[in-house]
């Protein structure tokens, strides 16, 4: 059985991969795409090569037959979706959160949006918006997984959990079997952070408080250019150690500065990348130097990416009440359920790392099966997991590839797609008058 | 299907591919989304618009346009200020959207539509980037859009060339990519120094040898303007010049033209590529000697690239020159990135001041350009939106080629030393009304192979675009009385009164699969993503029902060439 798998896959070669080969991983935005994938009988999967924990365990969850629930209540999709749609329907502040999709998941969370005048944001945001908040001010110096694998011969790495936030970064991309432009075997450079954990070889370990990246990031950036920072330790870090990692910066051929963006300070981390953007560009006065973000689960960036192409505006944006409104501070959606601002919520779960907000906002909640669930929300509809249960597409962390979802299994009772649920909502929903009346054909 | 037809009465039909009617009133009839012969007498008429000798002419296709993908939505993000001013409500038919000169998706569709445009061209997708550009061009509504792959600084094609690849093989990756990636055409850019950056040179000539590769950027272009030549692709090579925007390079972009030696090519924003150095600030027009080496080269088509004075973005594949240029970023912020050993991206904020000796002085050159060069068929109309200014900016600038008074009370608000450094207030030349509608739409089709579009002869798309005759070119072209797609009508007196899903264009030449055995591995061995899954799969474009694929027929040895 190869379903949409093979969809036009036989263009062109002999030596196509067999089906189950080269399995795109959807849980985090490494987004690995070499996966072995074995499949039982039942239909039960199993990463047989490739994967990290984080893939083995998520992979293995059972394909559940889900029903859909109303405050507890098992009911049929129809009624759940009716449900859905009264509460919506007379919301005057609704938000639509989580977004932990697909592309065509988001882009139909956003067109759902749009029709309702709500705000937008993903469940991993506070990331994302440490880069995004830095970028808007001040731009980005930046290199790919691809370009980084063939030619970094150096790495100055802010973060801890490496292996949490981006797993088998090392052995895909620091330290690769194969490289065009260095000896990937070779990799050398520095972890700046807190904790004490194994080190990799070529690596040194630099204890430091990362509440103070910016000041470190920017005394690297003076021993660069030449000059020579007040004191002698700089957030917990000595100069002579800032030194020899300036130095090493000077020396390399491609640098890479890279850092775990739900490491930094969760007040500032949009200081601490304006200043890792900083030390990028000052090292590219002289040699070669790219930033490098990490993390990042649920498709955040691509979330991020599709509200920008369909609105122009990046997430934390209300949309459909006029013109698209951005504002990073407004439109965070935990301050706002904090606030208690939202009358009505719409909560997309498909994919991993969007756990529920603790919150007493009526919620109509769309998720994978076996998404744990703090409380019965008001409406509860399972939907399938991209990559697993049905194609799609999916972007990748470092923002330039985006990679193709398949199907992987067929049971018994499929789940729909959440773009399908959210279509079908969006056609319960009235709709919207047309502004002006046409009159194309005035001359007839 | 439908059996009544749309007819189009009494309209001066403007198509210099067509019948010459001596300017006489002509009907148009419309079916089943095509031109149609005149129907039999007792054929069903449908619709019939009254057009009362309104000017007719086929949809327009804009060949270069930054419409979407990797670099655009960066662009996007980079400048929240641009959104946040130019943003539109939904309103029941259109989606909202912001964004003046990079516009949201939906807007980008809308925009076009409502100038009378149906066709544009995506010109520099990375084939790392293919995905995701496709996906954003799935949702710019009405028109048809392609893509040109960007080759000729990814590691695999300069390793090849390195190792002496021979011709053919480089003919079957080239094949490989356009199918791979769903282009119809090949676009390079800076040949050899977006890799050569990569490396930590800074600037890259012609003839100056790879620092890794050891090949030059004249061997890259040459050998990739012969695979398109060679696979029958109908677009020849797009050309990015190498040193864009640095006073000189005429002479790098004759050298081009010359190192081409007949092979059929296409030179892109040829404004940024025609920099002398005379003169007390070094900086000049070369119009007159790249014009003149346009004119003796008919294998030559080019595009201008014009400026439009106002606040506008840069956004471009050549990260060696966007990176130099960042310290002119205005807002003061800049994006530069490396890609996936196949490309870069540079993004650098510009504002084009009409006071500013420079920037007055690219406006001219551009417009010399447009002037100087003779033949319409090879010159076409853009402003390589966003680079040099937004592309609704097009009635604007085809008011400044078909109105002389016009063009000079332009220039004499600019920079006055400008006028004095340029032939452009001597040049007597006005566009015509056939002359524009070759230049925005029977060139451009004609040089990407659209046998069915740009011209209203039977069998053509029903594209069909309805001009007031204005004595105000700007306004006549702004707000055209009705614009068609596929024979339906989507648009009134410059309006949006209907929505859809144009197709995406491709090429696919035939080429011999066992390249997939060289490349498997390097994909593997080399790359983040396998080759399996860099492949864009047919169902991911037409399976969404927003569109579908358009094949462009390769050319066969009895074909006109260029």
């Amino acid at each position: 059985m190869r379903g949409d798998w093979d969809m036009d896959y036989g263009f062109g070669g002999s030596d196509l991969p067999p089906p189950m080969s080269d399995v795109v991983c959807p849980f985090c935005a490494m987004t690995c795409d070499d996966l072995a994938i074995a499949r039982d009988g039942t239909g039960q999967l199993r990463v047989s090569a490739n994967g990290c924990a984080r893939a083995r365990t998520l992979f293995a969850l059972p394909a559940l037959p889900a029903h859909c629930f109303i405050k507890g209540r098992a009911v049929p999709l129809d009624e759940a979706l009716d449900a859905a749609a009264a509460l919506l329907g007379d919301a005057a502040s609704p938000a639509i959160g989580g977004l932990a999709a697909d592309t065509e998941g988001v882009s139909t969370a956003l067109a759902l949006a749009e029709r309702l005048g709500a705000v937008v944001d993903h469940a991993a945001s506070d990331s994302l918006f440490h880069g995004l908040r830095a970028f808007q001010v001040t731009g980005a110096m930046t290199a790919t997984f691809g370009e980084i694998r063939n030619r970094a011969d150096l790495f100055v790495l802010f973060g801890t959990e490496f292996e949490r936030h981006a797993p088998r970064l090392f052995d895909r991309i620091v330290r690769p079997p194969t490289a065009l432009f260095r000896d990937g075997g070779a990799a050398r450079g520095f972890l700046i952070g807190p904790g004490d954990g194994p080190t990799p070889d070529g690596f040194e370990r630099l204890t430091a408080d990362l509440a103070h990246a910016p000041a470190i990031a920017a005394a690297l950036s003076q021993l660069l250019a030449g000059e020579t920072p007040r004191g002698d330790r700089v957030g917990g870090m000595a100069i002579e150690d800032l030194a020899r990692v300036a130095a090493a910066l000077r020396k390399a051929r491609f640098g890479v500065v890279g850092w775990i963006a739900a490491s930094l300070d969760p007040a500032a981390g949009d200081v601490a990348v304006e200043a890792f953007n900083h030390l990028v560009v000052t090292a590219n006065a002289s040699t070669r130097c790219a930033g490098l973000p990490l993390g990042g689960k649920g498709n955040a960036l691509g979330a991020n990416y599709v509200c920008a192409w369909q609105y122009g505006v990046p997430l934390r944006s209300r949309l459909g009440a006029g013109p698209p409104e951005h504002d990073p501070l407004r439109y965070r959606l935990k301050s706002l359920l904090a606030g208690g601002e939202v009358d009505a919520l719409v909560w997309l779960s498909a994919l991993n790392g969007a756990e529920l907000p603790d919150t007493r906002t009526p919620m109509v909640v769309l998720a994978r099966p076996g998404q744990p669930l703090p409380r019965d929300p008001e409406v509860l509809i399972p939907v399938a997991v991209p990559g697993l249960d049905h194609s799609g597409s999916i972007h990748r962390g470092d923002g330039v590839a985006a990679l193709p979802l398949r199907r992987l299994r067929t049971t018994a009772a499929t789940l729909p797609s959440a773009a399908t649920v959210l279509s079908a909502l969006l056609g319960r929903l009235p709709a919207p008058p047309l502004a002006t009346p046409l009159r194309e054909t005035a001359h007839v | 299907m439908s059996d009544a037809y749309t007819l189009l009465r009494g309209g001066r039909v403007c198509d210099p591919t067509g019948i010459a009617d001596g300017g006489g009133l002509r009907d148009l009839y419309l079916k089943d989304g095509r031109i149609a012969a005149p129907p039999p007498e007792d054929a069903r008429i449908g619709d019939v618009i009254d057009l009362d000798g309104r000017i007719v002419m086929a949809g327009a296709i804009d060949i270069h346009s930054h419409i979407g993908g990797g670099k655009v939505n960066l662009a996007r993000l980079l400048l929240p200020e641009e959104h946040r001013e130019h943003g539109s409500s939904p309103d029941g038919l259109r989606r909202s959207g912001s964004g003046l000169f990079t516009p949201s998706s939906f807007l980008t569709g809308y925009r076009y539509a409502e100038m009378g445009y149906t066709a544009a061209f995506e010109p520099a997708m990375l084939p790392s980037n293919a995905r995701h550009t496709h996906l954003e061009l799935a949702d710019i509504p009405i028109i048809d859009k392609g893509c040109y792959a960007v080759l000729g600084n990814d590691d695999f094609l300069l390793e090849r060339l390195a190792a002496g690849a021979t011709q053919s093989e480089v003919n079957d990756y080239v094949a490989w990519i356009l199918h791979a990636t769903q282009a119809v055409g090949v676009k390079v850019v800076n040949p050899g120094g977006i890799s050569a950056f990569k490396f930590n040179q800074r600037r890259l000539d012609l003839d100056e040898a790879h620092p890794h590769y050891g090949i030059t950027p004249r061997r890259i272009l040459t050998t990739l303007a012969t695979s398109l030549s060679d696979l029958g692709v109908p677009h020849p090579l797009h050309i990015h010049c190498n040193n864009l925007g640095i006073p000189g390079n005429e002479a790098v972009t004759r050298d081009t033209i010359a190192a081409l030696d007949g092979l059929p090519a296409h030179l892109t924003h040829l404004q940024f590529h025609s920099y002398g150095t005379e003169g007390d600030r070094r900086f000049s027009s070369a119009a007159a000697e790249i014009a003149e080496a346009v004119n003796r080269s008919p294998n030559i088509s080019v595009d201008v690239g014009q400026i439009i004075f106002g606040q506008t973005i840069t956004a471009s594949a050549d990260i060696m020159s966007q990176f130099r240029n960042s310290g002119l970023a205005s807002p003061r912020k800049w994006v530069c990135t490396d890609i996936e050993c196949d490309g870069g991206c540079g993004l650098v904020p510009f504002r084009y001041r009409d006071k500013a000796f420079v920037n007055a002085l690219q406006w001219a050159i551009g417009l010399e350009l447009f002037l100087l060069i003779d033949d319409p068929w090879r010159v076409y109309l853009t402003t390589d939106h966003p680079n040099g200014g937004p592309f609704t900016s097009y009635p604007h600038l085809i008011r400044l080629l078909m109105d002389r008074s016009f063009r000079n009370e332009q220039l004499a608000r600019i920079n006055p030393d400008v006028a004095a450094h340029s032939r452009l207030g001597s040049i007597g030349r006005e566009y015509t009304l056939d002359e524009i509608a070759i230049m925005t739409r029977a060139g451009p089709a004609r040089v990407l192979g659209l046998r069915d579009r740009g011209h209203l002869r039977p069998g053509a798309v029903a594209d069909v675009v309805v001009y007031d005759d204005l004595p105000d070119r700007e306004a006549m072209f702004a707000a055209p009385a009705w614009v068609f797609k596929n024979g339906r009508p989507v648009a009134r007196n410059g309006t949006l009164t209907a929505t859809g899903w144009g197709d995406t264009i491709v090429v696919r030449p035939e080429f011999d699969p066992a390249i997939e055995r060289r490349l498997k591995p390097w994909f593997e061995d080399h790359q983040t993503v396998r080759l399996g899954n860099f492949r864009i799969a047919d169902g991911e474009i037409h399976d969404h029902g927003r569109g579908g694929l358009s094949i462009v027929p390769t050319l066969t040895a009895s074909d006109l060439c260029f």
